[in-house]
C-alpha cells in the first residue's frame, strides 16, 4: 500500500490541487486522505484499480471536510498558483489556471479525470459517486467554456463559480 | 445548422462514444461545416487541456522526487511525512516508474506501427474500447511521448534501413509540403552527425517530422518538427527513459531535440543546432 501511494503521490497530489483553494488545503487533504488510506487499507478491494480507490478515498475526503464547513461556499476562487507551473510557457499556462481557477471544484476534478487522467466518462461517474448524466454535462460544460476562453470570449464569472459550487447542474457556463 | 448537442458533440471530440455512434457523428460533421467548426474548437481545448494537466503532473513529479530525496526535518511538506519515509521505496519508485513508462512506450510503439502510425493518442485509444488505457500515457503531451519513443529506436534501427535519403535538399522539399515551407534540416556535419533519413509521424493526426542524424559512434540524435500550434508551449525540456529533450520554436515551426545525452552536451548541441536553423 505505501509502496503504491509513493508511486501515485505526483498524480494524488494534482488531483487534491483540483479540490482544494489553496496550496496549503491541498497538502492538508492530502496528508489526511493518505493516512486514512493506510488506516484503512483493508478497505481497499484487491483486485480493484488502486488509483481509482484513491482518487475516491481522496474525493470522499475532501466531501467530508466540505460538509463540515458552516459556510460550504469556497472562499472565492482558488489560488492560481495551484495550477500554474513554475516553468515552461508562463503565458499558455496562465490562460489555463486562470480557466481553472474561475470553475467549481466539482467541474475540475472531472475535467482532470477525463482530460488529465484520461478516463471514461463512466469511470469519472463510478469514481465520483456521480451519475453519468451529470459526468458528462460538467464535461461539455467545461470544455466549452474553455474552447470560448480559448477563442477570448468570456468565461464564466466567480459569483457563478460559487453559486456551482452548492448547485453545479443549475447553471450553465456561456459557451 | 447542426442538430447535435453540445454533450454529444464534446463526447464525440473526447472519444467516448462507441465505434458506430463516433462513426455516426463524423458523417454529421464532414458535411456540417458548422459543427464541424465547432468540432475543431473543442479538439483544440480537449488538447490544450491534456497538456496542459500533463505539465501539472511534471511540476508535482519534480516536487515529489526533490521531496523524497531531501533529508527529513525540513518544515515543507514531503512526501515521507505523508505516507512513511523509505528511501528503498523512493528507489523502487524510480525504477519501477520507468519500467510502466518503457512498457507503456513499447506498447503505443507496436499500436502504432499496426495501424500505419508511431504514435497512438489518447482520445483514439479510448472510442469503442471497454477498458481505460494507462492514464498516464492517455495524458502524455507530444513531447513526453517523443521521448519516449526516441528511447526505442536504436543505433541498428538506423544502420540496417534501407530508407536512407542521400539527398538532404529533396528531403526537405517534402517535408516542407507536410510541416510548413520554414521547416529546416539542419546541416550537423561540423557537429559530427551525419543526416540518416526523415520520417513524418503522426499523432493526432498532426504530422510530426523526425530527422534522424548519426554520430561517428554512440546512440543517435534526432530532430523533430512540427507547425507550432496556437497556445501550445513552446520552449522546454524533460528527461525520460534516458533521453532528454530541448523544444524551442523558430519561424512558426517547434522544433525538439531528443537524444541520450548527458545535460551539458544537450545545452550544448541544441544551442549549435538553434544557430544553424536561424541561419539565413
Amino acid at each position: 500500500m505505501r509502496t503504491q501511494l509513493i508511486e501515485m503521490l505526483p498524480r494524488l497530489r494534482r488531483f487534491a490541487g483540483v479540490l482544494a483553494n489553496s496550496a496549503e488545503e491541498r497538502e492538508r487533504l492530502l496528508s489526511t486522505a493518505c493516512d486514512a488510506m493506510l488506516e484503512n487499507a483493508h478497505r481497499y478491494q484487491s483486485g480493484a484499480q488502486f488509483d481509482h480507490w484513491a482518487f475516491s478515498e481522496i474525493h470522499a475526503m475532501w466531501l467530508k471536510g466540505l460538509r463540515e464547513r458552516d459556510e460550504p461556499i469556497a472562499p472565492g476562487p482558488a489560488e492560481e498558483r495551484l495550477f500554474l507551473p513554475q516553468a515552461g510557457d508562463i503565458d499558455g499556462d496562465r490562460e489555463f489556471a486562470e480557466f481553472l481557477r474561475s470553475l467549481p471544484a466539482q467541474q475540475r476534478v472531472v475535467l482532470l479525470l477525463i482530460y488529465g487522467e484520461g478516463q471514461f466518462y463512466e469511470d469519472a461517474a463510478k469514481l465520483l459517486d456521480t451519475p453519468l448524466e451529470t459526468i458528462a454535462r460538467r464535461a461539455a460544460r467545461s470544455l466549452i467554456a474553455f474552447s470560448a476562453h480559448l477563442d477570448g470570449s468570456t468565461s464564466i464569472s466567480t459569483h457563478e463559480a460559487e453559486i456551482q459550487h452548492l448547485y453545479p447542474e443549475q447553471k450553465r457556463a456561456p459557451a | 445548422m447542426s442538430e447535435l448537442s453540445d454533450e454529444l458533440l464534446v463526447a464525440y471530440v473526447d472519444g467516448q462514444l462507441a465505434r458506430d455512434q463516433s462513426a455516426a457523428v463524423k458523417r454529421v460533421v464532414d458535411f456540417d461545416d458548422v459543427a464541424g467548426k465547432r468540432v475543431l474548437g473543442l479538439k483544440r481545448a480537449n488538447a490544450r487541456l491534456e497538456e496542459a494537466f500533463d505539465a501539472m503532473l511534471r511540476e508535482h513529479r519534480e516536487q515529489t522526487d526533490e521531496e523524497t530525496q531531501e533529508p527529513s526535518g525540513e518544515t515543507e511538506p514531503d512526501a515521507g511525512a505523508m505516507i512513511g519515509r523509505s528511501s528503498a521505496l523512493a528507489v523502487f519508485f524510480g525504477a519501477h516508474g520507468a519500467l510502466v513508462l518503457i512498457a507503456g512506450a513499447l506498447a503505443v510503439l507496436l499500436l502504432g506501427v499496426g495501424a500505419g502510425y508511431l504514435i497512438n493518442t489518447s482520445s483514439n485509444a479510448r472510442v469503442g474500447q471497454p477498458v481505460a488505457a494507462s492514464s498516464e500515457q492517455a495524458a502524455s503531451g507530444w513531447r513526453r511521448d517523443i521521448a519516449l519513443a526516441q528511447g526505442l529506436i536504436g543505433r541498428e534501427a538506423l544502420e540496417v534501413s534501407l530508407e536512407s535519403q542521400a539527398n538532404p535538399d529533396l528531403v526537405r522539399f517534402q517535408l516542407a509540403g507536410v510541416i510548413g515551407p520554414n521547416v529546416v534540416i539542419p546541416d550537423l556535419k561540423p557537429q559530427g552527425l551525419r543526416f540518416v533519413r526523415a520520417q513524418v509521424l503522426r499523432r493526432s493526426g498532426e504530422p510530426i517530422a523526425q530527422i534522424s542524424y548519426l554520430p561517428e559512434t554512440g546512440p543517435p540524435v534526432a530532430l523533430y518538427a512540427k507547425a507550432q500550434a496556437t497556445g501550445q508551449a513552446g520552449e522546454g525540456s524533460l528527461t525520460q527513459g534516458g533521453v532528454r529533450t530541448r523544444a524551442w520554436v523558430h519561424n512558426g515551426i517547434a522544433y525538439m531535440l531528443a537524444a541520450a545525452l548527458s545535460e551539458t552536451e544537450m545545452d550544448g548541441l541544441a544551442a549549435k543546432i538553434k544557430g544553424v536553423i536561424a541561419a539565413p
